[in-house]
């Protein structure tokens, strides 16, 4: 069971992300949280439920604190945590700075799901592979 | 009087610094070998005094051993032996007889050890003169048992000195007394029986002494262990004083620490604080030990003695130094003798001429150094003045004369110039007409008003039946004729190349010079071989050419003709030369004034450019943003439908698995609205794609990163370009339309390529040859069938891309300029002129390639990029 927390500011990404990944829910191996914006995303994460919480997806332009410094505080405070950057920017600067930041994958909009699940899956075998 | 050092002659100078600097360089050496040879002079004295004292001391203990063993032998004679009474007798007369040192000897013995009968028994033998006398000694009144002779050697078991003695009587000889006991072994014990005393004069002594001679006034003395003098030169001292009481009597405390030394037996070399008894002179005094019987010797060494060889030797130095100094001196006041008195000489000599006296015989000197050659430039001054006065008193005649004839002179000068100034007045209004036409000329920087106000100015003040006015082109090596005015009418304009050098205009331009002829026929000649005119041109006979030059540029040629003969003057040339200054400048000035005219209106369009792509930059910024957003959406939609298209297809398979349950006219229609359903979101997912693939290429061209090497199918990139860039167009104007011509080499296969930079130089060059083809359509109408041509080539080792349009084609001049940023034909807001700059550096620099365009004007233009295969 692997808990994924996806922040974005559009609310579509919800049932969007809960029908692509109806059967993994379903067969419960992913569980999703939804934060509709960074600074929602780090108050959750303060709280004891967000305990198993290990990837967190997350867009980068957003009203308010944008993705990009969600991540920077993210790597200080939860260095655990996997974090996938998902844009629909991919420019070269955003890009660099996503990777000093620490970002683990950048993925661009339009999502391909089956690259994302992918990845997921590839990634939750390394945090496996590093606790065992 | 004294006088002060600079002011006294070079010869007391020179004595003066040589001499003193000689004199202390002697002082010092004197000085310093004085001190040397003095130090090491008493090293030697002290050596040789040790020396001298040690041999002496030799000597007296030789001696004196000698003499002492005397009575020691015969101590163990008595001792070993028995004698008669006789025979000890004779024994001792032998010994005193023999012995010349010894006066006296007897065998005193105790009470009765030698003959039993007798207390004293003593036999004295001893010299008297030169016979040998004997005496018994010992009676009542000479007990000899209590006297220190006999009783301390007795009492001390060994033998034994006494103190010397002056004995009067005995013909003034100092004496001294050796006793040495006798012992008897009587039985086991060793008894005292007796003493064996000798006399001994110590005249030995003194003679050894008193022949050292040290110098002339040095001598040796020796004094006893309690300081007695025993010898000393002066015989009233002797055994009547000690060294102690004459060091206290004469107050010399250093005399007493050397008596003190002395007695204790030790030895050295000192300087005693006193003079000497003997001679009265500072005197040293060298000392050691008698060791046998603890005298001790001194030798005196007068100090000023020993030092006199130094001294005398040091004198003689300072006579020699002295002699050697008057010789230098002497030497030196030749010298400068020699030197001063030519200068002297000289002084004199230009003391006189400096009066005036040029004429004086100068000294004459033979030698070639530096005070000859004076001489030779004094007698080379002499004569220039001489002849230099000489000249000034022919000037000065010359000059009185002419002063005579001045005062006519002035008289004929006044007349005349009375006569030009009323010429002057004439011309003054002249020059105010042209000073008035100069300022109306050069305030203006028009042209042809600049013509027309000189033609009109000359006509009025001279004859310009013609009149010319030549602009000289340096570009193009040729003259203009801007004005060409004849009997008030206007003529056609001409050229006249610079190389044509029978025209007069060219010469006056080409050697920058007026020509000023009234008489063409006869005077031309001298600058032309020949004037080619038209038959029908009436002769010219006057005329002036004068050259336009401001700032030492050539402007052109200004020209007056008349066809009167002597139609000209020089008045009339100086003011024509006048107007043509003004004109110059004027038409500089106009000149200028046009040149920064065209750079204004050059930097307008650049500035216009600039903005223009500026905006560019902004719209392309703004684009990116844009497509970004769209993102967004697009997101959702593509995703959506594809989850759409699953969840039909599901449904479609959940209602075939109830189908039983459903009317068969029911399944159908659920079938048909499925279908057209599962259709419609395939579509909308399709066209998302779409979207989202046009505005990635959106993006492509708004981006500026560096690409990255990708292996890319170059026919599919041109293709797909060639599409956008024709769509682009339609979408644009939709009048737009072109015959689109592919050749593609099928072989080609992928090659490594920046796809998203190389397809930016497909759209660019593609666009514009659209763009080209269009503009000419709009031109020609319906006749003109436009054509774009896109071919690509395998060469093996690289890929040609060829693009050809058959529009307007590109102008030869600006062929070579299209390439340049910023440079465009199209009309500001159309184009950037970046676009073929910016593919350029893609095509070499990032990709090594190269990018050639050859065109005709009006019928094609045709752009070849060729591509390396082989890039990393």
């Amino acid at each position: 069971m692997m808990k994924i927390m996806v922040v974005d500011d559009e609310t579509d990404i919800e049932p969007l992300f809960r029908q692509r990944f109806r059967r993994e829910i379903r067969d419960g191996l992913i569980e999703c949280f939804f934060c509709f914006s960074a600074e929602n995303a780090l108050a959750y994460l303060n709280s004891a439920t967000a305990a198993d919480i290990v990837l967190i997806l997350s867009d980068i332009n957003m009203p308010g604190m944008n993705g990009l410094e969600l991540l920077r505080i993210l790597k200080e405070k939860y260095a655990h945590l996997t974090v996938f950057m998902v844009t629909a920017y991919d420019d070269e600067e955003k890009y660099k700075k996503a990777l000093e930041y620490g970002a683990d994958r950048y993925l661009t909009k339009p999502i391909d799901f089956d690259k994302l699940k992918a990845e997921i899956f590839s990634h939750s075998q390394n945090i496996r592979s590093q606790d065992a | 009087m004294k006088k002060k050092l600079n002011q006294r002659g070079l010869t007391t100078k020179l004595i003066l610094y040589i001499f003193s600097s000689i004199a202390i360089v002697f002082a010092t050496i004197f000085t310093v070998n004085y001190k040397l040879s003095e130090k090491m002079l008493r090293k030697n004295i002290e050596e040789s005094a040790r020396n001298l004292n040690q041999s002496i001391v030799n000597r007296v203990e030789i001696v004196l051993a000698s003499v002492e063993k005397i009575p020691r032998n015969l101590a163990v004679l008595v001792e070993n032996g028995q004698y008669s009474p006789e025979r000890l007798k004779d024994v001792i007369r032998l010994l005193v007889k023999n012995n010349p040192e010894i006066y006296g000897i007897t065998i005193a013995f105790e009470p009765y050890a030698f003959v039993k009968s007798e207390r004293y028994f003593a036999p004295y033998y001893f010299k008297s003169g030169d016979e040998i006398k004997f005496t018994w000694l010992g009676r009542d009144t000479y007990d000899y048992f209590t006297l220190d002779w006999y009783l301390i050697p007795k009492e001390l078991g060994k033998a034994h000195g006494r103190e010397p003695y002056y004995d009067e009587g005995g013909g003034n000889i100092i004496m001294s007394t050796f006793s040495v006991p006798i012992y008897k072994t009587i039985g086991s014990q060793r008894q005292f029986i007796g003493i064996v005393t000798a006399d001994m004069s110590l005249e030995w002594l003194q003679k050894i002494v008193n022949s050292i001679k040290v110098l002339k006034t040095g001598y040796g003395y020796t004094i006893t262990s309690t300081g007695s003098f025993i010898t000393h030169p002066m015989p009233e001292i002797i055994m009547n004083e000690t060294i102690f009481s004459i060091a206290e009597e004469r107050g010399y405390p250093s005399l007493r620490e050397i008596g003190r030394e002395q007695i204790q037996g030790k030895s050295g070399f000192k300087k005693p604080d006193y003079k000497s008894l003997q001679g009265g002179k500072p005197s040293w005094i060298s000392y050691s030990p008698i060791s046998l019987n603890g005298w001790s010797l001194g030798i005196v060494y007068p100090l000023e003695e020993l030092l006199s060889d130094v001294r005398r030797l040091t004198t003689f130095m300072l006579i020699l130094g002295l002699g050697g100094l008057i010789f230098i001196g002497f030497m030196i006041a030749m010298i400068s003798d020699s030197i001063t008195k030519p200068l002297r000489r000289l002084a004199k000599a230009s003391k006189e001429l400096a009066a005036g006296n040029f004429d004086i015989e100068l000294p004459h000197i033979e030698s070639n150094d530096e005070i000859g050659r004076l001489n030779q430039s004094f007698i080379a001054m002499q004569s220039a003045l001489r002849e230099t006065i000489n000249k000034l008193k022919d000037a000065n005649e010359a000059l009185e004369d002419y002063s005579r004839t001045l005062e006519e002179k002035v008289e004929l000068r006044t007349h005349e110039l009375s006569e030009k100034n009323k010429e002057l007045d004439a011309s003054f209004r002249n020059v105010k007409i042209l000073s008035d036409i100069g300022q109306k000329i050069t305030s203006t920087l028009n042209m042809d008003m600049i013509f027309n106000t000189v033609y009109e100015n000359v006509n009025t003040l001279l004859d310009a039946t013609t009149f010319l006015i030549m602009i000289y082109n340096d570009k193009d090596q040729q003259l203009e004729c801007r004005l060409a005015i004849k009997k008030s009418e206007r003529l056609p304009l001409y050229i006249q190349p610079m190389s044509d050098k029978n025209k007069l205009g060219v010469w006056c331009a080409e050697h920058r010079e007026p020509i000023f002829m009234n008489d063409v026929k006869h005077e031309s000649s001298k600058y032309v071989t020949f004037e080619a005119r038209s038959a029908t041109d009436e002769t010219i006979a006057s005329l002036i050419y004068l050259p336009l030059i401001v700032e030492q540029r050539l402007i052109g040629v200004i020209s007056v003709q008349s066809f009167k003969k002597n139609a000209y003057t020089q008045y009339h040339f100086d003011i024509l030369q006048n107007l043509a200054t003004y004109t110059a400048i004027a038409l500089d000035n106009a000149f200028a004034y046009e040149a920064i005219n065209r750079a204004n209106k050059e930097l307008k369009e650049a500035q216009a450019q600039l903005v223009q792509s500026e905006k560019m930059a902004s719209l392309g910024q703004l684009t990116a943003g844009i497509a970004h957003e769209i993102k967004n959406p697009l997101n959702f939609v593509n995703n959506f439908s594809e989850l759409s298209i699953d969840l039909t297809r599901e449904l479609t398979e959940e209602i075939d698995r109830f189908q039983d349950k459903f009317d068969p006219k029911m399944m159908d229609y659920f079938h048909e609205v499925l279908g057209d359903l599962e259709h419609n979101v395939r579509k909308i997912n399709e066209h998302g794609k779409r979207a989202d693939s046009i505005v990635k290429g959106m993006l492509l061209h708004s981006r500026g990163k560096p690409g990255e090497m990708q292996k890319t199918d170059i026919n599919n990139l041109v293709q797909e370009y060639m599409n956008l860039a024709y769509h682009g167009f339609r979408a644009q104007d939709s009048t737009f339309n072109v015959k689109l011509e592919t050749n593609y080499d099928a072989t080609l296969g992928p090659i490594n390529i920046v796809p998203q930079n190389l397809s930016r130089v497909f759209l660019n060059i593609i666009n514009n040859a659209c763009y080209s083809v269009h503009e000419k359509k709009k031109e020609r109408g319906e006749k003109f069938a436009p054509v774009v041509a896109v071919s690509t080539k395998d060469l093996g080792d690289k890929v040609e891309v060829i693009i050809r349009d058959n529009g307007k084609g590109i102008p030869q001049d600006i062929i070579d300029k299209v390439f340049n940023p910023f440079f465009t034909t199209k009309p500001t807001g159309k184009g950037t002129g970046l676009g073929l700059s910016m593919s350029y550096d893609i095509v070499v620099q990032e990709h090594k390639g190269e990018l050639k365009v050859t065109s005709a004007p009006d019928e094609y233009a045709e752009f070849c990029i060729t591509i390396p295969k082989n890039l990393a």
